[in-house]
């Protein structure tokens, strides 16, 4: 196994803010950034010039980025980053934002996601995705990324047994916790019946496995635990984390992502083994990928990931793991790179005990994961932190 | 969506073939890439029906046979499907064809055995 890195002593994470989600935003996306920015502000108590770190993840951005954030919102910070990892941003932002926090580099990080993605623009964001999927995907139905799910989706199936129904109970316990999460766009509880019966996208995958596109965002800050002590803000401490880019390029179809490579690192840093997590934050773009977070952080076998969600109860407010307590992207939407940042808002709730919709009890320590950028036939990047309450509040 | 004769992108110092295409080559980073003949025979690793697209040129397609084969020269590639019975682990044969909308596109056709 790998040195365990440095930890991350000292660090709190604080202050989720979701700006409520909407299919077709009248704003643009410096609105949605700024919306989330003037929360983190107002909710902290944390003036403006304080913030001297700045990380961001958006794909609408362009042609601007953190850097013209900066200008737009007269801030002046000596740390910048700019993540291009889309549904892995999350827990990279966090642990990226960590280590400044924790070398000095940076006093108070805000962490922002947003992203405009309703009617026409989220074709547009797919025609320019990458060179690879613009030549090598692209031309092959303009699906965007539901052809590269279907096809790891089918291969998954064939190869594990998975049936429909296994991906059901994902977006089914989902949906269920959604509808107790006042930012939900999608609140109606799902049925069996109703997932099965729901028109097909790209075979296998149906509707309701897929994401409704929207425009949202995401923040939050890291600062030192003294000052969120010292300005009572709950927070979580960052007891591990990890990052993967382009794992396994030897699969001829994707099964795994990156997470097995690191997970010893992950939770021997964390002092904790997989079945200590209260809750797990999964992204959740597509089931299978739910599925393959299961297996790669150690929470069931290579493979029994359709035999653990159907013997599990992944209900927030049930008795086995909590997967997605607020709901998720299949609950609220995808606005972008912001779905990368939903698990680690809705973690930092739990943690602290400040859900919007249900509480996990005891939600001691938790599990946020990522995954995102499916550059030709896959998501590239992989990325998982475990949280713990702090204190704070 | 005929096939027609096949190139792929090679590396002329390590002569490997690689997809989509790149200005340097992945396995050794070689910049000396030409468009050769390749050897279009492989085989389908997962398929998908297609139903939906972002598009509305390729809606009055809908469905498309859409599948992922590896090639023999070990190169994967996302094709249409020419035809309507393809198993997953069947021989097919890879050319340059058209995609409905006119682009150039791949196209695999069932290899008769």
């Amino acid at each position: 196994m790998a040195r365990l890195p440095r930890g991350y002593e000292g660090v709190a994470a604080a202050v989720p803010v979701t700006v409520p989600y909407v299919r077709h935003s009248k704003h643009g996306v410096h609105w949605w950034f700024g919306r989330a920015l003037a929360e983190l502000v107002k909710q902290s108590g944390i003036a403006k010039h304080e913030i001297d770190g700045l990380i961001t993840a958006s794909y609408t951005l362009r042609p601007d980025t953190a850097v013209s954030l900066t200008e737009y919102f007269g801030l002046t910070p000596r740390w910048l980053e700019d993540l291009p990892m889309g549904g892995a941003s999350g827990p990279i932002a966090l642990r990226h934002a960590a280590r400044a926090v924790e070398a000095g580099d940076a006093e108070v990080v805000a962490c922002l996601a947003a992203d405009v993605l309703g009617g026409n623009a989220f074709g547009s964001l797919m025609e320019n995705y990458s060179s690879f999927s613009r030549d090598g995907v692209m031309p092959y139905g303009e699906a965007g990324p539901n052809l590269p799910f279907a096809l790891i989706t089918r291969h998954f199936m064939e190869r594990t047994g998975a049936t429909r129904e296994d991906m059901g109970r994902i977006c089914i316990a989902e949906r269920h916790n959604g509808a107790a999460f006042p930012h939900a766009l999608l609140k109606k509880p799902l049925t069996m019946d109703e997932y099965l019966a729901a028109r097909p996208i790209s075979e296998p995958l149906h509707l309701y496995d897929c994401v409704m596109p929207c425009s949202g965002a995401e923040a939050f800050l890291v600062m030192s635990e003294h000052r969120a002590k010292s300005r009572q803000l709950p927070y979580a401490r960052i007891l591990a984390g990890i990052e993967r880019h382009n794992a396994h390029p030897e699969e001829n179809v994707q099964i795994s992502g990156g997470w097995a490579i690191d997970r010893d690192v992950l939770y021997q840093a964390a002092g904790l083994g997989p079945g200590d997590m209260a809750f797990f934050q999964a992204y959740d773009d597509y089931p299978v990928i739910v599925m393959f977070q299961l297996e790669g952080l150690g929470i069931c076998s290579p493979g029994d990931s359709p035999k653990f969600v159907r013997e599990t109860d992944l209900t927030a407010d049930g008795s086995g793991l909590p997967l997605n307590t607020g709901g998720g992207q299949l609950s609220l939407g995808q606005a972008g790179a912001v779905g990368g940042f939903l698990g680690m808002t809705e973690g930092l709730r739990q943690v602290t005990g400040k859900a919007l919709g249900i509480q996990v009890p005891n939600a001691g320590v938790g599990l946020v994961s990522g995954y995102g950028t499916v550059n030709f036939d896959r998501g590239l990047c992989s990325s998982a932190v475990i949280l713990a309450t702090g204190g704070g509040g | 969506m005929t096939a027609r004769t096949f190139n792929l992108p090679h590396c002329k110092s390590c002569h490997c073939a690689h997809w989509p295409p790149r200005e340097i080559c992945p396995h050794c980073l070689g910049d000396s890439i030409a468009w050769q003949p390749a050897d279009g025979g492989g085989r389908v690793l997962t398929t998908s029906t297609l139903h939906h697209s972002l598009s509305p040129e390729f809606r009055p397609h809908l469905p498309l046979q859409v599948a992922t084969v590896m090639l023999d020269c070990g190169v994967r590639t996302i094709v249409y499907l020419d035809g309507a019975s393809f198993d997953v682990g069947g021989r097919v044969t890879i050319g340059l064809g058209k995609s409905p909308t006119g682009q150039d596109a791949l196209v695999a056709t069932s290899t008769v055995r």
